[in-house]
């Protein structure tokens, strides 16, 4: 579901963002990696802490 | 900044408007057909993808939710035509605990309101590109 909605907001990102293609390109990549790897990262963070 | 929103013309605002309406639509109408349909077919996405999960609709005129659900009503509105239409035909879960039992009510929530704020993003794009301010 993150990947989707990753997917969504950083193609859009990169579209408003910048100017060339390659830095459309570059942004939407990088906005999409972030995603992903905040929430994976803030996932095994609740994961261990007590419920 | 306020300087630059008075000399934007009233063609801008128009787009900015129309583009709130239906997303991606003041690019369209301005020759940028690639930028347009990829960012209304974002948005689009977006809002389909949280009906499909089951997301809720929050109703700025509710108050029985308190102030978060007013902010979350505002998020949602950000899809202009979408929330009307997806609100009148009653297209989006209702604010129930049964509705809010299923696994994906949050995912579809949050993809309903993220729907909403990228389309605030585009509609000033559309603005932006409209006043002369970006290519």
């Amino acid at each position: 579901m993150i990947i989707l909605l990753a997917a969504f907001v950083a193609a859009a990102f990169g579209i408003i963002g910048k100017d060339s293609p390659r830095g459309r390109a570059v942004y939407g990549l990088s906005v999409f990696a972030k995603f992903v790897g905040v929430a994976f990262v803030l996932a095994w963070i609740l994961y261990f802490l007590p419920g | 900044m306020a300087e630059d929103a008075t000399k934007a013309g009233g063609a801008a605002w128009m787009f900015g408007l129309l583009s709130w309406l239906v997303p991606g639509i003041g690019h369209l109408l301005q020759g940028r057909w690639r930028r347009g349909v990829l960012l209304g077919g974002c948005v689009i996405g977006l809002f389909a993808a949280g009906l499909l999960l089951g997301g809720h609709l929050f109703d700025l005129t509710d108050f029985s939710g308190g102030l978060l659900a007013q902010v979350f009503g505002l998020f949602d509105l950000g899809s202009g035509l979408l929330y009307g239409v997806a609100q009148m035909l009653g297209l989006s879960a209702a604010n129930t605990s049964e509705s809010a039992a299923r696994s994906t009510y949050e995912y579809g929530n949050t993809f309903l309101m993220i729907a909403g704020l990228v389309n605030y993003l585009v509609m000033l794009d559309a603005f932006d590109i409209s006043a002369g301010r970006k290519n």
